[in-house]
């Protein structure tokens, strides 16, 4: 597991936000899935060569941010709650686009009303190619 | 775990009756837990201070102790509770190495056997060789091998990984994360700096004898930075910015390095007219630079 972690220290950025930044993504594309148990602290520090209070101040940010556990003289493990902030992510993710959408179809002159029509209409007609799809 | 204040070392010199500063007043605070790197460049008084700290030489003035101790008067018992990676690595050099470690092990208040034969083992260390005919990586692999064995609250380590290849180098600082994630406190002496970079979580940077900077490495990351702007008229004055370290300027432009509140500089710069060119993130390499003055002709290249 501790190959998917891949530390720059020359950069200026903290290692501990390098690790957080790294953990959050496993367990946002799921390669860490919840109920998932974390390296311990000492084999993490000895296997990236880190400072082993980096490791825990990465591990407790995240369980301040509710995506990890600590179970004390257990380890850390991927939190149950960290599914909700899965979905709540990716509806940030979606929004993000939808406002793309609309900043960039208002610079073609579209209005706001206009567009959600275009797109209701897009959408429908893939909504229904995969209905066909899957009907064969 | 350390604490000292003012702490000064002066040897005599030639011609007699003058002296040469090896520490100048040092005030170094190194608390429970944690991995501090001493860095600083050749004869800036590291190794000075840890011989100072183990009461391997007497102090010309101020104080130190280590784990509650007094470093003169309580010499013996910090070294037995200490793990130390000396310097000098020429040392017994008729014994064989498993005669070596077995009289540290007889020393030692504690000692970790299966961690000896552990790394003895993985570091290839022949027990019949004797010291003198190893090389300096094995050397250097032996005394760190004896330091961690000796299960010590506290260790100082003085360029532990010199003669060793990349690879022996990772694998002993891999002991010593090992080490401090089991509470053990290290003190790194070093001039590598992409092994403070790595395995430290607060630096000292040493330069004349004094500690110039004592900080808490991802408060460094987090805070350091270097902001070009074109020359303006008023560019002498932002050296009494006290978030301002150090101003260099070369060719119409300066370059400010800031300690913290790099955000709030660059605002109050443009409030004042100057147009700020960039603003980076200083890896510690560029900050030893800076803090310790060797930094003037790495500036002036970066600018060119």
């Amino acid at each position: 597991m501790t190959s998917m972690f891949h530390l720059r220290p020359e950069t200026g950025e903290p290692i501990y936000l390098q690790l957080v930044r790294q953990i959050k993504h496993a367990v946002l594309t799921g390669t860490l899935e919840r109920g998932a148990q974390l390296p311990s602290v000492r084999q993490l520090a000895s296997t990236l060569v880190i400072n082993p209070n980096t490791v825990v101040r990465a591990y407790r940010e995240l369980e301040h941010a509710g995506m990890l556990e600590g179970v004390a003289g257990r380890g850390w493990f991927v939190s149950y709650v960290a599914l909700r902030l899965r979905d709540e992510e990716r509806r940030q993710r979606l929004e993000e686009y939808i406002d793309q959408l609309w900043v960039e179809g208002r610079a073609l002159g579209y209005t706001t009303g206009d567009l959600a029509a275009v797109v209701s209409e897009a959408l429908r007609d893939r909504a229904e190619a995969e209905r066909e799809g899957r009907g064969r | 775990m350390i604490l000292t204040e003012g702490l000064e070392k002066r040897y005599r010199a030639w011609p007699r009756g003058t002296r040469r500063v090896a520490l100048a007043g040092l005030d170094l605070r190194v608390g429970e837990g944690g991995v501090t790197g001493l860095l600083g460049p050749n004869g800036c008084g590291k190794s000075t201070t840890l011989k100072l700290l183990l009461g391997l030489a007497r102090p010309t003035g101020g104080s130190a102790a280590v784990l509650g101790r007094d470093c003169v008067r309580e010499s013996l018992a910090i070294r037995r509770d200490v793990g130390f990676v000396p310097e000098e690595r020429g040392i017994f050099g008729w014994m064989r190495t498993a005669e070596f470690i077995a009289g540290v092990a007889e020393l030692s208040g504690r000692w970790d056997a299966a961690a000896a034969s552990r790394l003895g083992n993985r570091w290839g260390i022949d027990g019949r060789a004797r010291l003198r005919n190893l090389s300096a990586g094995t050397r250097s692999r032996l005394l760190f091998l004896v330091a961690l064995a000796r299960r010590a609250p506290l260790l100082l380590l003085d360029e532990p990984t010199s003669g060793m290849d990349p690879a022996a180098v990772d694998d002993a600082l891999s002991e010593v994360a090992a080490a401090a994630a089991d509470g053990t406190t290290v003190l790194l002496v070093t001039h590598r700096v992409e092994e403070v970079e790595r395995i430290c979580d607060r630096v000292v940077i040493m330069s004349e004898g004094r500690a110039v900077l004592h900080e808490d490495l991802d408060d460094l990351r987090a805070g350091w930075r270097t902001i070009d702007l074109v020359e303006f008229p008023s560019g002498e004055r932002l050296r009494s910015w006290p978030e301002v370290h150090r101003v260099t300027s070369e060719g119409g432009r300066v370059r400010l390095v800031v300690r913290a509140g790099a955000d709030a500089v660059v605002a109050r710069l443009r409030m004042m007219g100057a147009e700020v060119t960039g603003v980076r993130a200083m890896p510690l390499r560029e900050v030893y630079l800076s803090a310790t003055g060797e930094g003037r002709d790495a500036a002036r290249d970066d600018l060119a």
